[in-house]
């Protein structure tokens, strides 16, 4: 089901909680229906006002059927009493006719001196107005296209001088199309100053009111089928945009007192307009509600379609037979068509509490009560006198439904802010939680980076200075040590921490910085001692698999290497060699002394060298005889 | 061993905590020809109540790890002397971080406290002459920061081909003379563009400036 244009919560049945509930919900139904009886009461009170004692009323008249433009004598032709208001509607007498002339006869105690004024409230379709003789106005053309005065008051001034103290007479030629429409209500005469404002008060109500509710209906039309090109999805938009600009043109038959059609073709657009607005109003409920009854609408469109070219049919063949037609069945069934959205709507209204359905309902309400007291004044069963009140509901109509759009609108962007905001509190709540877990993360790694930088520094510590004075301690506790062993193994000690400390600054893989930074610790050993070094380092590629702790290891093998070399080989040069191949980086430690005695039986010295290659993933050769000794390093460039 | 002290002696002027390693210079600078031990304070304290002794001297060691504090104050405050004496930090280990921040103090080298007796005098000797000692550590320091990690806006001291290639030299492991050898000059030749690379590293007129950054903690030093 699509989403209902107007938001309601639907109760299977309303239930009442409380004596409260109850009572607001006879009050909405009182609203309701109040409302409605409120405004016909408004309307009839209205319509009906008629001037009193100030003027003269005549009702009462003489009238000769005749088509003769020239004022009939009175005592030619045959002339018949009727009483006003007279409808032409169904008078055997008329046999065709659409023209008559009225006769009144009105007594005057005196002449009056001022301006005085006839005053016509409801007439179909036109008059001409003669006192005593004389032509005082006329609405509008009486040959085709006859004027269409119907829905407008007329009023025509006179000067007190063409009355007389006694009998005057007064006549009315009046004219019709086709003759049936012919009415004529009673005829007031009095002094302009009394009468004029009633003539005003009434062409405002009949007249102007259409033409401002007209005009409005016609934009909000427009503005709703404008919004309906942007949002094909939203129906309620579509009809009624249609609906309400079809109303438009119906409505200007009560304004347009001369058609640019003729009388068939006006007559056939009036009433298929009403036809196809009502018909235009289920779909519309269908769209506020949410319901999806297509098959309805296309029915009621068929019919809609049929009637019309039926009714335009008719217009063309025969005026009164399309009249009748028109009058009795188009007009019937729309009204019963009307039936049924307000019956939806009512049912809506019966089962949620939302404000806005009940408006909607209440407007419907109103067009079907005002329709349905036009459809009996159409059909005869009620005076015709006071008109239509169908168009008065315009301004409901138009309240209501800008009311909703603007609603609508705000709710719109209402919504639309606060999903903004709920996005951005989203965003800014995501941006949270990211920095959170990054500063997390970022604290994880730095803490491990320095749990493991601690673990290699305390490896290192214990491998270095940590063996060297534990050797020193054991040579003590022996009582083997000289003051001169004492220093060198002291200074052992010191240099171990200083490689230690060395390796802190070691950047990965940087082998060439590493080698450099041992050669000056060893310089002042070199500088004292009486064996020279030979230092030859080629250029040496960044081995990236080596870290500060591999490269450490390295180092400390090389150091293990020279200072054996130096301290027992009793050599007299010592070379050192390091270069690159494409494979690997060779690194070679030679002396020109006496050997190592027995290498299988080498000391703690030889194998930490052996187990710092393994741990480096380095081959290491010791090749020693009695010419001296070379200790390889073969380290893969590419070492895991 | 004693040999009295000639007038033409340099005094050496000593700021060191531990009395044994003062005992020691004690006796290595009255053996030693050519210096002479001059005041010996064993705290910042004493050093300035020393000050007059001290601005007599000829060499100042200073160490800097003291009890009261660090000795880089000191050596910033006798950085701005005139005349300036020579100074050098006494250091345990000679590690790359205190090194570098004691020459930004305005020391001009650094002694290593594990010195053999024998090698005192030489490296006085070359302190004297203006040599500071430059390990690979403080080559490769020096090299990065030419390379233009200096402050932006402060006028770029540029080296000159030769002195870089000198500092790679030194951050390669090649001591003076082998640099000379390598470089075919003169070992003398080496030493004067360390002392350049030195003075373009501007530390000596700087001091001022690192003394008062290292009392507002935004320089650590130790030592």
């Amino acid at each position: 089901m699509p989403r209902p244009f107007v938001e309601y919560t639907e109760a299977d049945r309303l239930q009442w909680h409380s004596p409260l509930e109850l009572l607001i919900d006879l009050f909405r139904w009182l609203l309701i229906v109040g409302l409605t009886l409120l405004v016909m009461a408004l309307l009839h009170g209205w319509l009906g006002e008629r001037p009193g004692h100030q003027a003269l009323q005549l009702r009462h008249a003489w009238l000769q059927l005749s088509g003769s433009p020239l004022l009939p004598e009175p005592s030619e032709g045959a002339w018949q009493e009727v009483e006003l208001p007279h409808d032409w509607r169904g008078l055997p007498e008329l046999r065709g006719e659409t023209q008559g002339w009225y006769r009144f006869k009105f007594n005057l105690d005196e002449r009056p001196s001022d301006l005085w004024g006839v005053y016509l409230p409801s007439l179909s379709m036109n008059a001409a107005v003669y006192v005593n003789g004389e032509l005082l106005g006329q609405g509008g053309r009486f040959e085709p296209q006859l004027a269409r005065n119907w829905n407008r008051p007329l009023y025509f001034t006179l000067p007190g001088s063409l009355l007389v103290t006694g009998d005057n007479f007064l006549m009315l030629r009046l004219a019709a199309a086709p003759s049936g429409t012919g009415l004529l209500a009673p005829v007031y005469l009095g002094p302009h100053q009394a009468l004029e404002p009633f003539h005003s008060r009434r062409h405002f109500l009949k007249v102007t009111v259409p033409i401002i509710g007209s005009l409005a209906t016609a934009l909000l039309a427009l503005a709703a089928l404008l919004i309906h090109g942007s949002r094909r999805d939203e129906r309620v938009y579509r009809w009624f945009g249609v609906g309400t600009l079809i109303w438009s043109v119906h409505n200007l038959n009560l304004i347009v007192a001369n058609p640019p059609l003729g009388a068939a073709a006006w007559d056939w657009l009036w009433y298929v307009s009403l036809g196809w607005f009502i018909l235009m109003i289920p779909p519309y409920v269908h769209a506020l509600l949410g319901y999806e009854r297509p098959n309805v609408e296309k029915a009621l469109f068929a019919y809609g379609a049929a009637g019309s070219m039926v009714l335009a049919g008719l217009a063309v063949w025969d005026h009164a037979w399309f009249d009748w037609a028109a009058r009795h069945v188009w007009d019937p069934v729309a009204l019963a068509i009307g039936v049924y959205p307000t019956f939806m709507m009512a049912q809506a209204v019966w089962r949620s509490r939302d404000v806005e359905i009940q408006w909607l309902l209440t407007t419907g309400l109103l067009i079907f009560v005002l329709g349905t007291h036009d459809l009996l004044a159409i059909v005869g069963l009620i005076s015709r006198v006071d008109g239509y009140m169908i168009q008065y509901s315009a301004p409901l109509v138009i309240a209501v439904f800008g009311w909703l759009l603007l609603s609508r609108f705000v709710r719109s962007i209402t919504e639309v802010e606060a999903l903004n905001e709920d996005l951005q509190n989203r965003v800014e709540e995501r941006s949270r939680e990211l920095e959170r877990s990054f500063e997390t993360m970022s604290r994880m790694t730095r803490d491990q980076a320095i749990q493991a930088e601690r673990e290699r520094i305390l490896r290192d510590m214990h491998d270095g200075v940590g063996g060297s004075l534990v050797a020193a301690l054991s040579l003590a506790e022996c009582g083997e040590l000289q003051p001169a062993d004492m220093a060198d193994v002291l200074r052992d000690s010191l240099d171990e921490l200083r490689l230690t400390i060395d390796s802190l600054d070691l950047e990965q893989g940087d082998l060439d910085y590493a080698l450099a930074n041992l050669k000056a610790r060893l310089q002042p050993v070199l500088d004292s001692g009486a064996t020279p070094l030979q230092w030859d380092c080629g250029p040496l590629p960044k081995l990236p698999a080596l870290g500060p702790e591999r490269l450490t290891d390295l180092v400390r093998i090389v150091r293990e290497a020279i200072s054996n070399a130096l301290r027992h080989a009793q050599a007299d040069t010592v070379r050192f060699r390091a270069a690159a191949d494409v494979d690997s980086v060779r690194i070679e430690v030679a002396d020109d002394g006496r050997g190592i005695e027995n290498l299988e039986q080498a000391g703690h010295g030889l194998n930490n060298m052996r187990r710092r290659a393994k741990r480096i993933g380095a081959s290491l050769e010791i090749l020693s005889s009695r010419q001296g000794t070379r200790i390889i390093l073969s380290l893969p460039r590419q070492s895991g | 061993m004693t040999q009295a002290a000639s007038c033409t002696d340099r005094r050496v002027f000593v700021l060191e905590d531990d009395a044994r390693i003062r005992q020691r210079l004690q006796r290595l600078l009255e053996a030693a020809s050519g210096y002479a031990p001059g005041a010996m304070a064993e705290s910042l304290m004493a050093a300035d109540r020393l000050r007059d002794e001290a601005r007599a001297s000829d060499v100042l060691l200073i160490d800097l790890r003291l009890p009261d504090g660090s000795g880089s104050h000191f050596i910033a405050e006798a950085a701005a002397w005139q005349p300036r004496p020579r100074i050098a930090v006494f250091s345990v280990l000679g590690d790359e971080a205190n090194v570098i921040a004691a020459l930004e103090a305005g020391a001009d080298g650094y002694l290593l406290k594990d010195l053999r007796d024998v090698d005192l005098v030489p490296m006085l000797d070359a302190l004297m002459r203006g040599e500071a000692p430059m390990s690979p550590a403080i080559a490769r320091h020096l090299l990065r920061r030419f390379r233009g990690e200096a402050s932006p806006g402060a006028p770029q001291a540029r080296l000159s081909e030769r002195e870089t290639e000198v500092l790679h030299l030194i951050a390669k492991g090649y001591s003076s003379s082998e640099i000379a050898q390598s470089l075919g000059v003169a070992a003398s030749t080496v030493v004067t563009h360390v002392k350049h690379i030195y003075d373009k590293l501007n530390v000596h007129s700087r001091s001022q400036a690192v003394y008062e950054a290292a009392q507002q903690g935004l320089i650590r030093m130790g030592g």
